[in-house]
């Protein structure tokens, strides 16, 4: 039995130990390239500096990168809110669906999360393209909106279900109508999938390629597309730098995630 | 028997302040019916309870009890039948617009709301100092003023319930529901919250409705039982009525114990009757049965009208000691009858006495007076 039990720790740590490492490395590498004192990316870097993040956030250099920074955050603050308005009160919704119906809705609702994103975003192209809408920043948005919404609706969905149905029933009985008990007691008990969706909806937009490959217009770059070429023209350290950058900021943001959803409870 | 203090007499109206005792609306159902896809989970239910009074819908789970909370909450509408409140039909009366306040089973308090803010959240005509001041009157009302900045997360069960009970009274509703209130409290905790509520809901006079599937509860708190089964009423009245006058066969066993032994009646006259028992053995009533002769029965009995004897007497049955329980001041026996049908008696136990061991044999006989008669269902 002790045997077992010793080869079964060694297999499962092992692997978990696998795991980590490889999830970590690449981002310990890049991060490590990003303060490297030569001209290109390379491992193990050359000295140590912060030149190229004094690069990065130089506003004549960099002015590309700025603009293509500005225009991703703008597009993954409107598909947050987008996901929101839509998704969250599908969410809630479907937990009040029958059996029946919810076990129709809940595969339509999560269906952009199994198509390839490619796909979606040479179909939506075309399909704007016939109604005459050109590639444009809305259209982006309206694109990221319906293939990262189910995040959002997942995140959302999986609070809803638990919500206790006589809490609502507890606030009709105090005479408060449908929509103000929505706002005063449901909305408020689904921030943490709310939180959780948005941040997930956030990285995911920041980071997509292929959806808005298709769907921007060439005046608007997008951080992604404008990294992948800035590494397919010169290997730019300025990429790994970006990279340092966001790492940090999804740090941060993992922190004050985790500081939300578990607050405090205990006490 | 029944250990149970009666709380509603431990509190006299008297103590009751006049002034505030005119809360209460009388409620009155007729004819109630309601089907959840298909199947009646009510059917045909009729019941009034009197302003001020507090009544206890009594029955096991399924029988329809909570979808009557429900219809006369307002949550469900019924198929067919009337619900009045007062001198209103209150039927078709949206939930929101009753003023009936409920306490639900797990409370169902905001968890998000601090204790103040739950009980105030119906007091939405009211405004700053006005609101405070009302909050901080319901909240003595339940004796929780220290309470008001908790979240309902930091409160014991006990306190939670009374948070409950202050945010429905809180809009001066007429009826005041409560569904199961004191069945996720402990045995000790329970007694107390039944005497606490019961001095509030006099202190009001609210008219009060709760649900319940336990008999003693409902015999502690209510002065009006109201007996469900398989979505009918089974009988209602007083609790001392249904314990000594119980119309069925399920009320004499749902309120109270009761043993059933199968008989059949071998003789019937003007005044008197015997009954052959499920064992062979005779039993002579001196009344009529009010049953044809060869009709199969029931004879419900009651552990206190069971007469042990530790000698074969005239009349007596002998059965099979199991198992002897002392309970307060009562030996509770649960004694086998020959053919194997169970009995429940209860002795009052001489103070000092050693307890019989189980396995010898004991002869019973029964206070025929007290033992009642059902047809063979």
């Amino acid at each position: 039995m002790a045997n077992g039990d010793r080869l079964y720790r060694a297999v499962v740590f092992g692997l978990g130990w696998l795991a980590v490492a490889f999830m970590v490395a690449p981002v310990a590498v890049g991060l490590v390239m990003s303060f490297t004192a030569g001209q290109t990316l390379k491992f193990p870097p050359d000295g140590f500096s912060l030149r190229w993040y004094t690069a990065l956030f130089d506003p004549v250099r960099s002015a590309p990168i700025h603009t293509a920074i500005w225009n991703s955050l703008q597009i993954a603050v409107l598909t947050v809110l987008g996901a929101f308005l839509f998704a969250m009160p599908a969410a809630y919704g479907a937990t009040r669906l029958k059996g029946k119906v919810s076990a129709i809705v809940e595969p339509l609702m999560l269906a952009p999360l199994v198509l390839p994103t490619l796909v979606y975003g040479l179909a939506a192209l075309i399909a704007f393209s016939n109604i005459g809408l050109r590639p444009s920043l809305p259209l982006v948005v309206l694109g990221h909106v319906v293939v990262f919404g189910p995040l959002m609706y997942r995140a959302c969905i999986a609070i809803a279900q638990r919500l206790d149905p006589s809490l609502e029933e507890a606030s009709t009985l105090l005479g408060v109508g449908a929509f103000m008990t929505f706002l005063r007691i449901t909305l408020p008990l689904m921030v943490p999938g709310i939180l959780a969706g948005a941040f997930l909806v956030f990285m995911q937009s920041l980071d997509n390629v292929s959806v808005s490959l298709f769907l921007a217009d060439a005046r608007t770059s997008v951080l992604p597309l404008r990294m992948f070429q800035m590494i397919e023209e010169s290997l730019d350290v300025r990429v790994a730098a970006i990279s340092g950058v966001l790492i940090g900021v999804v740090f941060v943001g993992l922190f004050f995630a985790r500081r939300v959803l578990e607050p405090a409870r205990s006490a | 028997m029944d250990a149970t203090l009666p709380l509603r007499d431990a509190i006299s109206p008297a103590e009751a302040s006049p002034a505030s005792a005119r809360l209460g609306e009388a409620l009155s159902v007729a004819g109630i019916v309601h089907a959840y896809s298909g199947a009646p989970a009510v059917d045909d239910v009729s019941f009034d309870v009197p302003a001020g009074g507090v009544a206890a819908i009594l029955g096991p789970s399924g029988c329809g009890k909570s979808t009557m909370l429900r219809i006369i909450s307002g949550l469900v509408t019924p198929t067919a039948g009337v619900v009045r409140l007062g001198a209103r039909d209150v039927t078709r009366m949206p939930a929101r617009e009753r003023r009936v306040g409920m306490v639900f089973q797990n409370y169902a308090l905001f968890p998000h709301m601090t204790v103040r803010e739950n009980v105030g959240y119906g007091l939405s005509g009211l405004k700053g100092a006005e609101k405070r001041a009302e909050v901080d009157k319901l909240l003595a009302l339940v004796r929780l003023e220290k309470f008001a900045d908790r979240l309902p997360r930091q409160m014991s069960g006990g306190q939670q319930q009374r948070v409950a009970v202050a945010r429905a009274l809180a809009p001066r509703p007429t009826l005041l529901l409560l569904d199961e209130p004191f069945a996720a409290l402990d045995r000790a905790l329970r007694a107390d919250m039944q005497f606490e509520f019961l001095r509030l809901q006099r202190e009001l006079g609210i008219t009060t409705i709760l649900v319940t599937h336990d008999q003693e509860e409902a015999q502690a708190v209510a002065d009006r039982l109201i007996v469900m089964n398989a979505g009918k009423v089974e009988q209602a009245g007083s609790p001392s009525e249904l314990y000594d006058r119980p119309r069925t066969l399920f009320v004499n066993t749902f309120v109270g114990q009761a043993s059933v032994i199968k008989a059949s009646v071998a003789a019937e006259s003007e005044t008197a009757s015997t009954l052959r028992l499920s064992t062979g053995d005779e039993i002579h009533l001196p009344r009529r049965s009010g049953f044809m002769r060869g009709t199969n029965v029931v004879i419900a009995v009651r552990p206190e009208h069971v007469v042990l004897h530790e000698k074969p007497a005239p009349g007596a049955i002998p059965a099979r000691r199991m198992m002897a329980v002392p309970q307060g001041p009562l030996r509770l026996h649960d004694l086998l009858l020959a053919d194997g049908t169970p009995l429940k008696a209860a002795e009052r136990r001489a103070p000092g006495a050693s307890d019989a061991p189980p396995g010898g044999t004991v002869h019973v006989t029964f206070e025929l007076d007290h033992c009642r008669l059902y047809p063979s269902s």
